[in-house]
């Protein structure tokens, strides 16, 4: 009986001593990762320091302006250079209240900007005369383009162009300003 | 046990199973059997002890590999004070602009020392070294190597690529150790706000002084320190005040833009100015803040408050006005005007034309006491509080009788900092709120502290006087097209060397604001010593030279800070921003504009 709890206690003492050093080793495998991940860390941050001050470096703006007086065919924007999408004019070849758009390559009135659905893209390409949203705008003629190319898609891009404008207008939250 | 307990055990010797009482039992008496319990005792301890102990260890060892309770901040705790601990010896908090475009961060870099004992050939190294790191004497290094300690520096500071060199040199006992250094990518553009720091890291002037503690404290070195500057706006105004200064040949110069509804500083320039990797080079001029550390006498610009202290008090109408045929006697001295009407002139006239003597006696009226309470109000009469250690505190005189409130009606007898002139012309324009400047970026949204120092009333009027300086007045050169830009101008003579007045030394301010009919920004611009030249026909004073550096400044920012472009000439605006004036027709008639240029 003695001979059996001696030889499970042996048993146990080397599982719980092989166990041990294997946590033992495993720990310190992990700790060298882990100093070895900070360490990376540290040096990459570092790294990025050094870009980042690089970069404010090549970007400063005397250094900018002097290259871009240089090198661009570029001038400051003035007021002039500033304008509200209100104030864009209509395209030249739209059609006006008392001469009406050639049926066929009518779209919608811009300034309502509808999102492009079906049916309208649908009637543009066909030829039926639209709905008017607002009877005060006349409906946009494209001229330019022939209508199988008059594609739904040209709304979208016409109010995405707007959009981007209208946006490069509102001032950013870079500039600090406040909308007036 | 029964079983066992029949059977016949071999006998031995000693084990007289057959003796009498319980059968199987070993029964010994005497010493042999207080030795055996004994041993016994103590196996029995020891047993006790060891299983203890193993079991500790199981148990330890369950709760480290499955329950993994602890062993995560085991982890944690044994590595990270590594990183913290070599993190915060050596991080300083970046400064940035508004933007987010760095203005202060520390770098690593590596200086060179050596341990003479293992340089093996001391003339030899010095003379490589020399090739490779130009700045240093051949001679002096040698001195250095062969000085038989176990340390010297030979060079603090390499750059990446020296450091590469003396790397390639392959030459025993030089070293290389790590070192932060506080580097200024953006160079001189906004040293007066950032100031600079010591060898050792440690904030010595500006920003990196006022904020040292909380740029040092290791728990914000991840997130910058965010200015109100904005470095495109900052370089506009040095741009153009160092055009200025080199077109008239000025000995310094200075700038502030302010937005009127938060107080943040966008631009604050001082010139001449220097390197901040290099402040020992610099003059004690270079140094010099301009816009926070020099109290000048700031001329007619003061004549913003003087006019709106009359309206805010009541004592003058707009309609109302001042003779201003005749010269005033005061003791000693005669109050004259610089661009003389010789008649009755009204508000609006006595402030477009710059008018002393209207001024002067609009000021009487309020009265000293008035006067003082009124400037006090506006925080001219104390030193500004902004996040700079280099603050001057105005300088007021110690007797306000009745020949100071005149004097200081236009701008002499009080002298302030820029930075005051332009919180207070801020507080006049934007609605009558006065807000205390700061250098730091205030968050979105949040409305920024002030309190009202004028009436809205009083304030709508100011701008629509200020846009008429720049319309017909003193100040048309500041005009920009497409920008409603009202200002004051202000030509005062420094004090000369022996007292009195310097009539060819003049300070020259150009106070601005933009747009008026919806104010955004206030840009000050300040010329010393300008001299006239041909463009301006000689002439020196602010409408020649401050008013139209401070019309190019706004018209290169203004695209940058997005604000709305106007049709100035539109009827609606027009009659917005219509002053009525005696003896003048009114919008849409036309002026007669018989002024003088300036």
């Amino acid at each position: 009986m003695s001979r059996g709890l001696s030889l499970f206690a042996l048993l146990l003492l080397a599982v719980v001593s092989f166990g041990l050093y294997q946590l033992s080793y495993e720990v310190q495998r992990l700790e060298d990762e882990l100093s070895e991940l900070n360490r990376a860390l540290l040096q990459e941050r570092e790294t990025i320091g050094v870009l980042q001050a690089e970069w404010s470096y090549l970007t400063r703006p005397d250094y900018l302006q002097a290259k871009a007086q240089r090198l661009l065919e570029m001038r400051p924007a003035t007021a002039k250079d500033i304008v509200t999408v209100d104030s864009l004019p209509w395209r030249q070849d739209r059609g006006t209240p008392d001469r009406p758009a050639a049926p066929g390559q009518a779209l919608p009135p811009m300034a309502s900007m509808p999102a492009p659905t079906a049916p309208a893209a649908a009637a543009a390409v066909a030829g039926v005369p639209l709905p008017q949203d607002r009877p005060d705008v006349a409906p946009l003629r494209v001229a330019a383009r022939p209508a199988d190319t008059a594609s739904p898609n040209l709304e979208a891009e016409v109010s995405a162009v707007l959009g981007a404008m209208q946006r490069s207008l509102a001032p950013s939250g870079k500039s600090g300003g406040r909308t007036p | 046990m029964a079983p066992f307990r029949r059977q016949p055990k071999p006998k031995m010797p000693c084990t007289p199973s057959d003796l009498p009482g319980r059968p199987g039992l070993v029964r010994l008496e005497g010493a042999a059997k207080q030795a055996l319990d004994l041993s016994r005792g103590r196996l029995v301890i020891g047993i006790g002890l060891f299983s203890l102990a193993f079991t500790l260890l199981a148990g330890r060892l369950v709760e480290l590999t499955v329950l993994h309770g602890e062993a995560e901040t085991v982890a944690v705790r044994s590595v990270n004070p590594d990183l913290a601990a070599r993190t915060a010896l050596m991080d300083r908090q970046p400064i940035v602009d508004r933007s987010g475009n760095i203005l202060a961060t520390n770098l690593k870099i590596a200086s060179l020392y050596a341990d003479p004992r293992k340089v093996l050939s001391p003339a030899e190294a010095a003379v490589r070294l020399a090739q490779v790191l130009p700045d240093l004497s051949a001679g002096e290094l040698q001195a250095r190597l062969a000085s038989g300690r176990s340390f010297v520096w030979l060079k603090r500071g390499l750059t990446p690529r020296e450091q590469y060199q003396v790397n390639r040199l392959g030459i025993p006992g030089l070293y290389f150790h790590d070192e932060q250094r506080r580097v200024y990518p953006q160079g001189p553009l906004a040293v007066h706000v950032l100031g600079y720091t010591d060898i050792d890291g440690k904030g010595i002037s500006g920003i990196e002084q006022h904020f040292d503690e909380q740029l040092r404290d290791p728990a914000r070195t991840g997130d910058p320190l965010e200015l109100s500057i904005d470095i495109r706006v900052q370089h506009v105004m040095r741009d153009e005040v160092a055009r200025a200064i080199d077109n008239f040949q000025a000995i310094g110069g200075g700038g502030i833009v302010m937005d009127v509804y938060t107080g943040e500083v966008l631009a604050m320039v001082s010139l001449p100015d220097f390197d901040p990797a290099d402040p020992g080079n610099a003059s004690k001029d270079a140094r010099f803040n301009r816009i926070t550390l020099g109290v000048y006498e700031m001329g007619s610009t003061m004549k913003t408050l003087n006019t709106a202290m009359a309206l805010d008090y009541g004592t003058v109408k707009l309609s109302g006005g001042y003779d201003a045929t005749h010269p005033i006697q005061v003791g000693r001295f005669t109050i004259h005007d610089d661009h003389p009407k010789r008649r009755w002139l009204s508000v609006p006239e006595i402030y477009m034309y710059s008018s002393n003597i209207g001024s002067a006696k609009m000021a009487v009226d309020v009265g000293a006491d008035r006067q003082r309470d009124f400037m006090a109000r506006l925080g001219m009469l104390s030193r500004p509080a902004i996040e700079l250690p280099e603050v001057g505190a105005p300088l007021v005189p110690r007797n306000w009788k009745t020949t100071e409130t005149m004097t200081i009606s236009f701008g002499h007898g009080l002298s302030v900092t820029p930075l005051q002139l332009a919180t207070a012309t801020a507080a006049i324009v934007n609605g009558g709120v006065l807000h205390p400047p700061t250098l730091i970026k205030r968050p979105p949204g949040l409305p920024a502290p002030g309190r009202q120092v004028i009436r809205r009333d009083v304030s709508d009027t100011m701008r629509k006087l200020m846009l008429l300086v720049v319309e017909d007045g003193t100040g048309k050169k500041a005009g920009v097209d497409g920008y409603l830009v009202g200002g004051k101008t202000g030509t005062s003579e420094k004090v000369g060397a022996h007292g009195g007045y310097n009539r060819k030394a003049l300070f020259n301010t150009f106070i601005a604001g933009f747009p008026m009919n919806n104010p955004r920004y206030i840009v000050q611009v300040m010329l010393d010593e300008p001299k006239g030249n041909k463009s301006t026909y000689g002439f020196a004073s602010a409408g020649w030279t401050s008013a139209p550096a401070a019309g190019r400044i706004i018209s290169r920012i203004a695209p940058l800070l997005g604000v709305a472009p106007v049709d100035e000439n539109s009827p609606a605006i027009k009659q917005a921003m219509y002053v009525p004036i005696p003896g003048q027709p009114g919008p849409g008639q036309t002026q007669e504009k018989k002024l003088a240029s300036q």
